[in-house]
Formats: C-alpha cells, structure tokens, sequence
C-alpha cells in the first residue's frame, strides 16, 4: 500500500475531499450556468462572520457559519429585487462585512484555541471522523434535492421569464438554490477554506464547458475533474510538504490549463488543414 | 377567453399601465405595438399572472393554458445546454430522470417548427438565431397552448427566417386554433400578419391607425371606420386589417 494510506487522517482526508469534490461540482453548475459564481464568494466570506462568533461564544463555528449563510442567502434574494443597487455590488457590500465581522470576534478571541485561519484556508488534514460522516450525510441531502427538483432549478436560474410564466408564484426556488449554496459553502469551510472554495465550485465547471455539449454531460465531466484534482492535490500535499488546499486548487488550475490548450491547440490543427 | 376591464399596473407609484380595457376571443391574432418603456411586456406579464394589477380586473377562462415566447432568453445562454434540455423545460417533470414517452413528445414538438431530432443532442448556443427561436417555440409548445404569448421574439434574426417564423405562426395559429398575442416593433409585419392591432403606450389608443400611432398620432379618425373609406384627418383607411 502507498505509504500515503497508511495514515488515517489522510484516508478522512481523501473521503471527505471526494464528497466535497462531487457536491460542489454538481452545484456549481448550476451557478456559473445563472451567472452567479459570485455569490458562492460572498456567502462564504459572509459565513466567516458566523465562524468568527462561533469561535469567540466558544460554540460549533459550522453551525453559525451556517445560520449567517442561509440569513445572508434569504437577505441577498430581498436585496436584489429591488432595482437601485446592482446585485455584484450587494455582495460585494456582505462579502466584505462578513470577512469584516469574522476579523473583529477573532481579535477578542485569542484563548480559543480554534483559529479563524484555519477556516479562511481551509485545513482538510485535521477533519475528524464525525465530520466526515456529517458531511456525507449533508451532501447525500443536498444530492437528492438537486435531482430530484432538477428540472425545475435549471428552468429557475437559466430562463426566469419562461419560469414564471409557468409558475407566477414561484420565487422561492432561487431561495431553496442560494440556501443549498449558503448551506453547502459554510459546511465546506473548513474543508478547503472561504478564500477558496469557490475554486471547488467554478474551476472544474468551466474546465468542463470545454469539452461538454450538454448540461447533463458538464456535470458528469465536471464531477471528474473536481475529484481527480483533489486526488492529486492531496498527493502533492503529502509529498511536497505544502498545504492542502493550495495544492487542490493549483491542480484543479493546472487541468483547467491542459484541457483549454488541448482544446484550443486542436481547433488551431483543424483550421490549418 | 381574455377580458380586462380598466387595468391599471404601476411600480413604486408610476404608472406603467393606465385603465386599459380589451376583449381577446378564441383563435384571434392580436399583435401589440407601441413605443419603448410603452408597458407591452407587462402587459403580457400581467396576462400570464405574473404581474397582479394595482386596479381593475382580468378575466381569462378559468383552466387556459399558456405557452410563453420570452424576449431576454437568447443572448444570456453561453452555458453548454443542449436542444434537449431546453426543451425539457416545458415538461411537468421536476426531477433529473427522464421518463418513456418523453422524447417523442420532444420530437412532435420540433417537427411542428420544421426541425428534426437530430437537433436534440445538439448545443443550444450553436444553433443559428432563427433555429434557436424555432427551439424556444416548440418549448413554448409543449404546454398545448391554447394561447401563445410572444414578447418581441423576431429581434436579431435575418430577413429569410423572420419571414419562415411568421408563416410558421400563422400556421399554428390558424391549424390549431391557438390564439396567439404577439408584441413586436415591426409594425408592417405586425399590421400584415395579425387579424387586429392593440396600439399601447401606458394606455390603448383606440380607432388609430398603427402607423399614424407609431408616429406619435393618436387622435382618433375622424370617421367610423368603415372599409374603402378614406379618413380625413389621416389621409388613409382607418381600417387596419389585411383586406383594406
């Protein structure tokens, strides 16, 4: 066996990796489709805010990380339904006073041996066997959701105006779709970190619009790429001594690069024969 | 199958649609025109329900089905999706897995705009602008309308297709008795094609005719109107229908 298994923290390491990997990878198709990449951002560096309460009452910084994500989530769909402030400026208004609030209780917090640090980077080393199988149990949840309601949410965030024809009354599935991501992205914090989770999110969706012809086959090739990048950037970690979630990121950036060039070097043989 | 009686809608007190009343009957086409920010996709938005108007009231036959031609969808689909799965959102299913039957019903509906399925595997942006709306269509189809709402469907299409795409309308309007409600800024496709013209701006100008209404005349004819007769104050037919 590769020495890399023979060390418990790194099989939770890669389970709970793999599931993140599948999880975000199916949401995230249904962001970058909408065009709201950037609201995975703000909810995750809003969410900070509950981590840092969590971390100076002393009380589970996912749980409140949670509550300020989903609050954050229900506020955003109020906000943008009004017309004078454009919707990336809104975020951009709660991305920076989350990460502001967080700053704040983690400066009055320092007898607390959890550090806001390790949930702005992320530290997948140190997961535990409970939050392994609380976060299988998360997933698998948000994973029938999505499937089941799959028709609607792509109808939802893809073609408003046909949706509401069809469903006057039915707004609240773009709330039902920014909870998922609020929920989903403060559970993920610790896993890879709010400064990068958005990189599990988009870097495989759009990695895989280059190759995909169909929503359906940009989920399934997407879900591939996010995992064979936490694989190796967890490979990276261990062998290289670097931290974990900067190796995933730079692996997922690196397909990225080899399937656009790829993709790119045989348009460019196509056109000169 | 319409009727609205003294319609006002207005947004944070502004007024967009004024007291506007109007009959719609089973198997008519009915085109609206009227200048920018005039309230023509509201008032189609207010048909459909997904406006509630601030007074008055709007009838429409109790079970009527709606099928509905968006105006913004084209240019914001970059994303990989294919023919399919636009389609897809026109069917009652809400889950991921697809059920028996459902692609023939697919492939009715594309034949009925004059695309075959072998588009349905194809990506929705490779389309071209006219194949594209002939998709959006047969989504719109899918419901079995009994009214068809377009909302300025034909804008950045070429000449040849929007001329196909108004023969394919006439045809569904006419072989299937749909009634259809068609906004448009081509005001002579629209006074061509459409049995009859509603000319909004915030309020309906009755008795004008669309092109003097378009250019800002609406003062009613002076005259009933009456076919072969000649308007005195607009120097042409008041009639606007095909045959005058």
């Amino acid at each position: 066996m590769l020495e890399i298994f023979e060390y418990d923290f790194m099989v939770r390491a890669f389970i709970v990796g793999i599931l993140c990997a599948i999880v975000t990878a199916v949401v995230g198709n249904f962001l970058v489709a909408s065009r709201q990449a950037v609201i995975s951002d703000m909810l995750a560096h809003t969410s900070l805010a509950g981590v840092g309460l969590g971390i100076f009452l002393h009380f589970s910084p996912n749980i409140l990380g949670a509550a300020i994500a989903v609050f954050a989530s229900v506020l955003l769909f109020f906000l943008n339904r009004q017309k004078k402030i454009p919707p990336e400026a809104i975020s951009m208004l709660l991305l920076t006073g989350g990460l502001a609030v967080a700053l704040l209780f983690a400066h009055f917090s320092k007898d607390n041996p959890l550090s806001l640090e390790s949930f702005l980077f992320g530290s997948l080393l140190t997961t535990t066997t409970n939050e392994v199988l609380f976060f299988g149990i998360l997933g698998s949840f948000i994973l029938v959701f999505l499937f089941l309601f799959w028709n609607r949410f792509l109808c939802r965030l893809l073609d408003t105006d046909f949706f509401a024809s069809r469903f006057p009354r039915g707004e609240y599935w773009e709330v039902f779709f920014l909870v998922i991501v609020g929920i989903l992205v403060a559970f993920s914090l610790k896993i890879i970190g709010g400064l990068l989770i958005s990189a599990l999110l988009v870097i495989p969706v759009i990695t895989a619009q280059t190759v995909a012809n169909s929503f359906r086959t940009s989920v399934a090739w997407s879900v591939g790429i996010n995992i064979l990048g936490v694989i190796m950037g967890l490979f990276f970690s261990f062998y290289q001594d670097i931290p974990s979630s900067s190796a995933i990121v730079l692996s997922l950036i690196g397909l990225f690069l080899v399937f656009f060039l790829s993709g790119s070097y045989a348009y460019w043989m196509r056109t000169i024969r | 199958m319409i009727s609205a009686k003294n319609i006002t809608v207005a947004f944070n007190g502004t007024p967009v649609l004024e007291n506007i009343s109007f009959e719609i009957q089973k198997g008519e086409y009915v085109g609206i025109i009227g200048p920018n920010g005039a309230g023509k996709s509201t008032l189609l938005k207010t048909i459909l329900g997904m406006i509630t108007p601030t007074s008055g009231t709007l009838a429409v036959d109790e079970g009527v089905r709606f099928g509905f031609v968006p105006q913004n969808y084209l240019p914001k689909i970059s994303f990989s999706i294919s023919v399919r799965e636009t389609l897809e959102m026109g069917l009652k299913r809400r889950s991921f897995w697809r059920r028996a039957g459902e692609k023939e019903q697919l492939e009715e509906k594309l034949s009925l705009v004059g695309l075959d399925s072998s588009f349905l595997p194809k990506p929705f942006h490779a389309l071209s602008g006219g194949q594209k709306q002939r998709v959006i269509i047969a989504r719109a189809l899918l419901q079995n309308p009994e009214i068809l709402l377009f909302d300025e469907p034909l804008s950045g299409v070429d000449f040849a297709t929007k001329i196909q795409l108004y023969d394919l309308l006439a045809e569904i309007n006419t072989t299937q008795s749909t009634t259809i409600l068609f906004v448009s800024h081509e005001i002579e496709s629209v006074i061509e094609r459409c049995h009859r013209v509603l000319c909004l701006n915030k309020r309906l100008h009755e008795g004008c005719h669309p092109l003097d209404f378009i250019q800002g005349k609406t003062t009613q004819c002076a005259i009933p109107p009456e076919k072969g007769v000649i308007c005195p104050v607009h120097h042409h037919h008041p009639l606007y229908e095909k045959e005058c």
